[in-house]
């Protein structure tokens, strides 16, 4: 055999090793790393959101398809009852996706609260979303009311000169109220 | 016996990377602002090390000259995936820590500088003690670097917070700028112990 057909075959096959061994490798750490992700990094906010929960939301979360799009449904339980749900939905912000759980109550279906999940904004100014100045002024706003500031017609106040990440964040969570509306009727029935 | 030994050695004092082997130095001076920073980037590094070494002094007959960069270079790229990939499953918060400086491990200079001056000329046993002696001098050398860095630029200690309410924690420490200080003054610190004991001719 000459030399560059030998070069050729060792390169081929040390390369299809090295991927094979990789994809072992991915099959077998796929589900652990999307727990540990949906633990630490989203996480934070569904505790934040369902902060009455007494048993894992991370651990019971469910996914479903509404309409045509995947979501995953945390649910918060007292007493072995579904009190609260939450859903990760997203926005576009100024520095790219902006996600944010919100958290609905099972009974009124009004909003308990919202976290910011992950974000791109710029640090001090879009940021200031972030803080529970802002997050608090979702709660108990009701399901039939859209998420949406003052001055594009809604309720929300918006933080001045960080217009763009207040809309994502009233954008991803009247995504999550219109993908909860149509499982609203699902979930009350388990509470019973 | 003693030959085997003292390639294990060999990267604990006289080739210690980074003060010997002056390379690897970005990832020196990204992740050691903290201890546990140093001590995971340099575990992280040591699994690739060996991993790597063993496999090309396996592979090192088969391995054409002409290509051996590339072949070399494909190895250390699976193996860091591989501990990408398990410090996401195992060790997230970690993870989260090390962020973009996982990856690179690829480019750092070590294991490529190892696989080939040693790998590819001696058997999988001696890369196996080479790549970990190496693997383990690194990880000291970040977890020090660590240390100091974390305690006087963030007064804590591993997260703890060790310092008394009137230290001041000197921002100068947390930046890269410290790493090179902090570098620099073991470096001159091992010169000065070399020095002392009559020279060492191995540098």
């Amino acid at each position: 055999m000459n030399d560059s057909a030998k070069m050729v075959l060792i390169m081929v096959a040390v390369t299809f090793f090295c991927s094979a061994l990789l994809g072992g490798v991915r099959q077998m750490t796929k589900e652990t790393i999307q727990l540990q992700r949906i633990r630490y990094v989203q996480g934070p906010a569904i505790r934040a959101v369902l902060s009455g929960a007494e048993n894992d939301p991370v651990a019971d979360r469910e996914e479903m398809t509404i309409g045509k799009e995947p979501v995953v449904v945390f649910r918060e339980k007292k007493g072995g009852e579904v009190t609260a749900v939450a859903l990760e939905t997203s926005g576009s912000g100024y520095g790219g996706e902006l996600s944010v759980v919100t958290g609905f109550d099972a009974a009124t279906g009004a909003c308990t609260g919202i976290a910011i999940a992950t974000s791109k904004e710029t640090p001090g100014i879009g940021t200031r979303v972030n803080g529970t100045d802002f997050t608090d002024r979702f709660k108990s706003l009701p399901l039939s009311t859209n998420a949406a500031l003052k001055k594009d017609g809604g309720t929300i106040d918006g933080i001045s000169g960080a217009t763009v990440s207040s809309r994502a964040v009233c954008g991803a969570v009247a995504k999550a109220q219109f993908l909860y509306g149509s499982i609203n009727d699902k979930v009350q029935a388990e509470t019973k | 016996m003693s030959t085997a030994l003292e390639h294990f050695k060999r990267g604990l004092w006289k080739q210690i990377p980074p003060f010997r082997l002056v390379l690897g130095l970005c990832p020196s001076l990204a992740v050691t602002s903290t201890f546990l920073g140093g001590i995971g980037m340099g575990a992280a590094t040591t699994f690739v090390l060996i991993g790597s070494n063993v496999i090309i002094s396996l592979l090192r007959s088969l391995i054409h000259p002409k290509v051996r960069i590339a072949v070399f270079i494909t190895v250390i790229a699976t193996f860091v995936v591989i501990v990408e990939m398990l410090m996401q499953a195992f060790a997230y918060p970690l993870y989260q820590l090390l962020g973009i400086f996982i990856p690179l491990i690829v480019v750092n200079c070590i294991i490529l500088g190892r696989a080939e001056a040693f790998a590819s000329k001696n058997g999988a046993w001696l890369s196996f003690l080479d790549g970990a002696g190496t693997g383990l001098g690194f990880t000291m050398s970040l977890g020090v670097v660590g240390l100091f860095r974390e305690l006087l630029g963030s007064g804590t200690l591993a997260g703890f917070h060790v310092m008394n309410a009137a230290f001041k924690p000197c921002s100068l420490m947390a930046g890269a700028p410290g790493a090179f200080v902090t570098i620099g003054c073991f470096l001159a610190l091992m010169n000065f112990i070399d020095a002392k004991k009559g020279g060492n001719d191995d540098c």
